[in-house]
């Protein structure tokens, strides 16, 4: 399994609660190849922002990594030094979080926030040079008076915008990875599609590889190569986004499909998935799905279903063909 | 709310708090003492026996076992001393910081309330006054009414009533413009009893805080004003005028100003100790005043 | 933000003149005759001698007209005379104000350096036996009075172990700095700062508690912010997540509270001086009070309350530099 830019081999995050022991990732296993966009998607609650801040070891404490590796360039990460892992942040793997209002520091100006990448991670560059690099990334960010705009504070500029000096930070140092959670969720529809736009233009052009998490499939749809569906800590499906999205075999999977509203079939009803997410802290037995599955038998209640390729993807289930 | 079942629920919560429950039993035991003082006072605290004078206390040699925190420059026994003294700090804080309590509720319910003019009069007046910092003000009343007991109370009541106004005041203007408010003046409910009935339940844990945390200011206060020689007078004793005494024996009897030290500190500490478990429990946005 | 500066200023100035106001019909307010109270200790005072010094105290004057005569000799410099030693209130003051704003100066600048020592590392040790000896230090800090504190430190340092003085005053530290770098003698600096020490101490001692308090929740609050999370994803070091994102964002609601604190500075400045015998003008205000000496007692709360007022408007200008989003009201 040599080559992948990133691979998460059975990734295990746990964090303490009050109600018991929240099980956020539960054994998931990935596979990222340079240059390629791999979307994993579920609904709120299932893990995947977890999984996320979890390849750059951001978990904070009570939380923690209990199991798993995270192999990235060859190296796990979980044997790094302190130093060498905030060496790799934002030079080599960097994040875009949801909300850019909350992810800017509101006293500091947007071009310091940007240089401050340079300042720590690239000691030959002068002041200079750092000004004349954030104002050319303001530029390519698609932020107009970009020399001007070094100045604003967050406050000062809207909500798509901030969300451009975001994706202006991640990619300051030309990463090799791009983690970005639900980098839409937080803005308005018509910047969504302008936002997502300007994510595609700038891989294309630098080849960055992006793990787009997201529960909305119609972005992934848009954005990803591929795409592995998350349920209650786990992976369920993965696959190429044509076929889970034509094709899907995971009960899960053909629920989230089906229950797409779909311009053009005005006269379908919207079918959503009966039941709600579990609890990750009271998982049930076997087959996390299981609940709210109408194929579920004795087998899906006690044994937990592993990975197996079917047609063109994985998937885990007991009756999925 | 079925007052008994809340007492209840209340001692459960304070019983799981070490915090509370030290608050609460230095307080007891500052109250047992204030109240039962004369009865437990083994001398009359203002009896001047020259054999006294100076007296060591038990941890030092030459003591004598009936005066066990020792005697003062004028040969006056000063445990007994320190327990009645409890009882004028106790009196007065209780006293002012009803006072404050009271007026400062009132007030604050009348500018939130009915808003306007009386609103913008009483903040003003509040905020002027805030202007002087607290010992200050006090200093004036005493400069202008003479020391003693009716003017320490008004000074620290003066000092203390902005901060009732305020949570009170807050609390009035948002109920103000609620639509079952409208409809119990539409049916002719008095106004008081429309702010007593709904004002006063949401704004009681918060009062209940800020007055406790402030019975503790105001003994320190008041201890503080007498120490300056400006609180109640000789020869009612009070902590703060034993520990001015003290002061100035402190090479010969150092032992003077530890009986009325422990006492305050003591007193203090299980106030703070004991407001902060109530802040805790019940409002933990109220900010320190 | 020039228009906010000029509406604060003139707010700041109409307080002021209230201040004055009360201040000047502040010997109308005392029941009785002041006068006769205050020579009930001198029956060398003729009924002549006592007019006059009612006409002195401007008690026959009608209010507006009392006010107005203060304020202008307020203006001037003029205000009024001790009657207890006989020279003008001006000169007192200004002998004695040096000594308080030092102590005062002191007291503020230790008390800040240590609670921010101390707010910052609870914060990062959240939960550890640090913060827990922190939460004691704060509850002392919170009930020992000011008073009581300087007397204990007295009775440790001077009685018991004769390392500092109890009372006295050595002159002021800040104007000796330059020259004790120059001449590099510590022995200079020394010879005066061993009176502030146990005096500031004193004073900032509760102040330190409160706000090293205040930074512990205010950083802990600004940690579990987004944007400190971003700061870590940008592989910022620690010392600049905390220094230059957490700090710099924990710090605004604090300076706001400094600045109501310098109230509790001056009050506690009264008590202190009165313990250690500092020649400044809080041991000034207590006495002139119980020597009845009103125009020493209108002088000094005029002084104070013009002081407070300034410097909260000077800190509450500082907290809307510091905050670039409360720049314009």
């Amino acid at each position: 399994m040599t080559g992948a830019l990133l691979e998460l081999d059975d990734l295990h995050v746990e964090y303490p609660a009050r109600r018991g022991t929240v099980r956020a990732v539960n054994g998931v296993s990935l596979r990222l190849e340079r240059g390629m966009t791999l979307g994993l998607v579920g609904e709120s609650g299932c893990g995947k922002s977890t999984a996320g801040q979890a390849i750059l070891q951001l978990i904070q404490p009570p939380g923690r990594i209990t199991g798993g590796r995270i192999v990235f360039e060859g190296r796990d990460m979980r044997d790094l030094s302190p130093e060498a892992l905030r060496r790799l942040r934002g030079d080599r793997i960097a994040m875009i979080f949801q909300d850019p209002t909350s992810t800017l520091n509101p006293v500091m100006p947007v071009g310091a926030q940007i240089a401050e990448l340079f300042r720590w991670h690239r000691s030959g560059v002068d002041g200079a040079e750092i000004r004349r690099r954030v104002v050319a990334l303001l530029a390519r960010v698609g932020i107009d008076e970009p020399e001007r705009r070094v100045r604003s504070y967050p406050h000062e500029l809207s909500g798509g915008m901030r969300q451009r000096v975001v994706i202006a930070c991640a990619l300051a140092l030309d990463p090799a990875l791009v983690v970005a959670d639900e980098p839409t969720t937080a803005l308005d529809v018509t910047v969504q599609a302008q936002i997502l736009e300007l994510v595609r233009d700038l891989q294309t052009e630098r080849g960055t590889a992006v793990l787009l998490i997201s529960h909305d499939l119609g972005v992934i749809g848009e954005m990803c190569d591929r795409v592995a569906v998350m349920y209650a800590g786990v992976i369920v499906e993965s696959g190429a986004v044509d076929d889970i999205l034509e094709r899907p075999r995971h009960p899960y999977t053909i629920g989230l499909v089906a229950s797409r509203p779909r311009i053009g079939q005005p006269d379908q009803d919207i079918r959503p998935i009966p039941g709600s997410v579990p609890d990750l802290a009271k998982l049930p037995t076997g087959c996390a799905f299981h609940p709210r599955c109408a194929l579920a038998d004795e087998a899906c209640r006690n044994v937990t279903p592993a990975l197996r390729t079917i047609g063109a993807q994985a998937v885990a289930c007991h009756k999925a063909v | 709310m079925d007052i008994e079942s809340g007492l209840a629920r209340f001692w459960r919560t304070l019983r799981r708090s070490p915090k509370g429950m030290t608050g609460f039993a230095l307080i007891a035991l500052a109250l047992g003492i204030a109240i039962a003082a004369p009865l437990l006072a083994p001398h009359d605290p203002s009896r001047q026996v020259i054999a006294w004078r100076f007296l060591p206390p038990l941890w030092e040699d030459g003591a004598d076992p009936a005066h066990v925190l020792g005697g003062d420059d004028l040969g006056r026994d000063i445990f007994s001393r320190v327990l009645l003294g409890a009882r004028v700090s106790i009196a007065v804080a209780i006293v002012v910081v009803a006072l404050a309590m009271t007026i400062g509720s009132v007030l604050g319910a009348i500018a939130g309330y009915f808003g306007g003019m009386l609103d913008t009069l009483i903040m003003r007046l509040a905020e002027f006054q805030l202007a002087f910092p607290f010992l200050l003000l006090a200093l004036m009343f005493m400069a202008v009414l003479g020391p003693g007991f009716y003017t320490l109370v008004t000074a620290l009541t003066v000092a203390l009533w902005v901060n009732f106004a305020r949570v009170v005041r807050g609390e009035a203007m948002k109920i103000r413009p609620l639509e079952y408010i409208e409809a119990a003046r539409s049916i002719g409910v008095p106004t008081w009893r429309i702010v007593l009935g709904h004002v006063l339940p949401n704004v009681f844990p918060s009062i209940v805080v800020l007055a406790t945390l402030d019975v503790a200011l105001v003994i320190i206060a008041e201890a503080a004003l007498s120490f300056l020689g400006l609180g109640v007078q000789p020869p009612t004793p009070s902590w703060g005028m034993m520990i001015s005494d003290g002061r100035d024996f402190l090479y010969e009897a150092p032992w003077m100003v530890l009986g009325p030290g422990v006492a305050i500190l003591g007193t203090s500490i299980g106030i703070n100790l004991f407001g902060d478990f109530l802040r805790d429990t019940y409002d933990p946005r109220l900010e320190r005043p | 933000m020039l228009a906010l500066i000029a509406k604060r200023l003139g707010y700041a100035l109409i307080v002021i003149a209230g201040v004055i106001f009360v201040v000047s019909i502040m010997i109308k307010l005392v029941p009785g005759d002041p006068v006769d109270i205050m020579s009930a200790g001198n029956p060398g005072m003729t009924e002549a001698d006592k007019d006059r010094l009612r006409q002195q105290l401007g008690l026959t004057r009608p209010v507006l007209e009392q006010y107005f005569s203060y304020m202008g000799g307020a203006l001037r410099g003029d205000l009024g005379i001790s009657l207890r030693q006989r020279v003008p209130t001006a000169q007192l003051i200004v002998e004695r104000l040096p000594a308080t704003l030092e102590l005062t100066f002191w007291a503020m600048v230790l008390a800040l350096i240590l609670a921010f020592t101390l707010g910052i590392v609870t914060a990062l040790y959240q939960d550890t036996l640090i913060d827990y000896a922190g939460t004691i230090v704060a509850v002392l800090g919170v009930s020992m009075p000011g008073f009581l504190f300087g007397i204990l430190l007295m009775l440790v340092f001077s009685v018991h172990y004769d390392l500092l003085p109890s009372s006295g005053y050595g002159g002021s530290v800040i104007a000796v700095i330059p020259r004790a770098i120059v001449s590099g003698d510590p022995a200079l600096l020394w010879s005066r700062a061993r009176y502030f020490v146990l005096p500031s101490v004193s004073l900032g001692f509760a102040l330190m508690a409160i706000n090293a308090r205040l930074i512990r929740s205010a950083m802990i609050e600004t940690l579990r912010q987004d944007f400190v999370q971003f700061a870590r994803a940008k592989g910022l070091p620690r010392r600049v997540i905390y220094l230059r994102h957490a700090l710099r964002n924990a710090i605004i609601p604090v300076v706001t509270v400094v600045g109501l604190q310098m109230g509790a500075l001056l009050s506690g400045a009264i008590v202190v001086e009165t313990v250690f015998a500092w020649p400044g003008i809080g041991r000034l205000a207590v006495q002139a009070v119980s020597w009845r000496d009103y125009p020493v007692v209108q002088a000094v709360v005029l002084l104070s309350a013009s002081l407070f007022v300034t410097l909260n408007l000077i800190v509450d200008l500082l907290y809307r530099l510091i905050d670039p989003r409360m720049r314009d009201g």
